[in-house]
């Protein structure tokens, strides 16, 4: 009966995903004050897991992939790691989404959050953890100020905004490249889970414009 | 008896959350995990231990929500699980716990976090992690160092219920805990514990707790229970082109009638996919220090992590070091 039991149980957890992997999962550590921080006038969020291999697999990886310019890391940003968004809600209706990524720096894991309105227009962005001896200047105002009111399209198609993003100075060019990447990254997501693709236009626009 | 506990807790929260009606809406990750550790353990006399801990199960959190927004949250975490000769809960003593190799299920997590007031005041039921110093704040799973909690015997998790919230500027929990109730034959079950933690808001990279505790023991007197308060801090910063990772949990109480402390000092420094953890602890009786390198691999559905740990007693050199080796698989 024992010996059952246990290739039960172990039949059971092999059938799930594997729980190593979503430790990775970037999660708020504190939603509730943290929403109310990115949105004073909400009254509530609900919290929305997804994942590329939960969504569709091998062929929505590549997808994103093309659409980020980059290859995805296996083990931080594997097919199998969860994407959490929180949908922030106003008397019941919703008025932003706020979502983070970890991202991989010149010296350690980061873990960016945007908080975008309905439309996936930027209207904060903000580190839950980053190491660096240039974190202060990474966390300034002015410099998390530039990515204020771009969208996925403005990445896409590198418009002067997107262009002109500046690292605070020289030696935090590497992690401010970081940075640019996970927030590009975390505004896919949320394009493709919340958004149902409305930036797809111009990616497909940018991949014209590469061809000719 | 306990057997049937745990199967009823595991019929009932996935009934539950199978059965929600239409206006609440579930969301979140159900992972399964197969965690197998084998190792040895190596004394300065010459004398070798075979040390194992395997188990299977789930990890299961669930977000409930409605119109107005998630009103819960649901957390399980169950295993079934074979170790023997070493409890996980005190891996880096010398003094290894016998165990007989029996398989038993464990009930880790189990509890709902009902919302309240936008989250500022939230009321949670079942079994979850005492609110006492780094004990909530750091996971523990899959490593061979546990936490200062479990080495004090202070309970690290407990069934009851707790108030717990996140203000603008501190996140707090006060919980009353009962005894050990994953198996009521165990002497703790008369045990009751009141605690709670406050940790002021910081934006920075260092976090401090100040956590307060009194433990009870049904038939002890109230002189004989045991109260503990405790400072916790941790922090990171950036040095030799990487990070050290500090964390300091200093806790002084007293237990039957006389004064008990327990210091914590660990620095982790990760060098992907290396990490080095260095460690120093010491309560009432006992003194020790650790060391310990563990590096991970993974690739596909599993990941693999072998970690070294060499532990020395302080308050009594006769007593031999120990080196661990250990392979761990989840």
């Amino acid at each position: 009966m024992k010996r059952i039991a246990l290739f039960a149980a172990f039949m059971i957890a092999a059938a799930l995903p594997n729980g190593a992997e979503a430790i990775t999962a970037c999660k708020l550590q504190q939603p509730d004050r943290d929403i109310r921080k990115f949105f004073p006038e909400s009254t509530g969020y609900k919290t929305i897991v997804s994942s590329l291999k939960k969504a569709d697999g091998e062929e929505l990886l590549q997808e994103f992939e093309e659409r980020l310019g980059d290859k995805l890391d296996k083990k931080y940003e594997a097919i199998d790691v969860e994407h959490t968004t929180y949908m922030v809600l106003k008397d019941e209706e919703p008025i932003g989404y706020v979502s983070g990524v970890n991202q991989k720096g010149q010296f350690g894991a980061m873990q960016v959050f945007t908080a975008t309105d309905l439309e996936g227009k930027i209207l904060t962005v903000s580190y839950q953890r980053v190491v660096s001896p240039h974190a202060k200047a990474l966390k300034g105002k002015e410099t998390l100020l530039q990515f204020k009111d771009l969208t996925l399209g403005d990445f896409y198609l590198n418009t002067k905004k997107a262009a002109a993003l500046l690292p605070p100075n020289e030696k935090s060019a590497v992690d401010f490249k970081a940075t640019v990447r996970a927030v590009r990254k975390n505004l896919i997501y949320s394009d493709i889970f919340n958004l149902n693709r409305k930036h797809d236009k111009q990616f497909l626009e940018s991949k014209k414009g590469k061809l000719k | 008896m306990w057997k049937l506990r745990f199967i009823f807790i595991y019929a009932s929260w996935t009934a539950l959350i199978a059965v929600m009606p239409a206006p609440i809406r579930a969301d979140g990750s159900i992972n399964g995990e197969i965690f197998l550790a084998n190792g040895g353990a190596a004394r300065s006399d010459g004398s070798l231990i075979r040390t194992h801990r395997l188990s299977a199960g789930i990890d299961a959190v669930q977000f409930l929500s409605n119109e107005s927004g998630d009103w819960a949250t649901a957390a399980l975490q169950l295993r079934y699980a074979n170790a023997q000769n070493l409890a996980m809960d005190n891996r880096f003593d010398n003094r290894f716990i016998q165990r007989n190799g029996d398989w038993s299920a464990e009930i880790h997590d189990a509890y709902i976090n009902l919302r309240g007031m936008n989250g500022r005041a939230n009321l949670r039921l079942g079994r979850f992690k005492t609110p006492f110093g780094l004990n909530p704040v750091i996971d523990f799973h899959t490593e061979l160092i546990p936490s200062l909690a479990m080495s004090n015997g202070i309970p690290a998790r407990r069934w009851g219920a707790s108030l717990n919230g996140q203000l603008d500027s501190f996140d707090y929990e006060a919980a009353v805990l009962g005894g050990n109730l994953r198996n009521p034959l165990d002497k703790k079950a008369g045990e009751w514990t009141a605690s709670a933690r406050v940790q002021p808001y910081s934006d920075g990279v260092m976090q401090y707790g100040l956590s307060a505790l009194w433990k009870h023991q049904a038939g002890e007197s109230i002189q004989d229970g045991e109260q503990r308060a405790a400072f916790d801090l941790r922090t990171v910063f950036f040095a030799f082109n990487g990070t050290i990772e500090p964390r300091i949990e200093l806790s002084v109480g007293r237990k039957g009638g006389k004064r008990i402390f327990g210091i914590e000092a660990t620095a982790d420094r990760p060098m992907d996919p290396w990490r080095l953890t260095l460690s120093a602890r010491a309560h009432q009786d006992d003194a020790w220090a650790i060391a310990s390198l563990r590096r991970e691999f993974s690739g596909g559905p599993f990941s693999l992590a072998w970690e070294t740990a060499f532990t020395q007693e302080l308050t009594d050199p006769r007593r031999p070091a120990l080196l661990m080796l250990f392979y761990t698989a989840f």
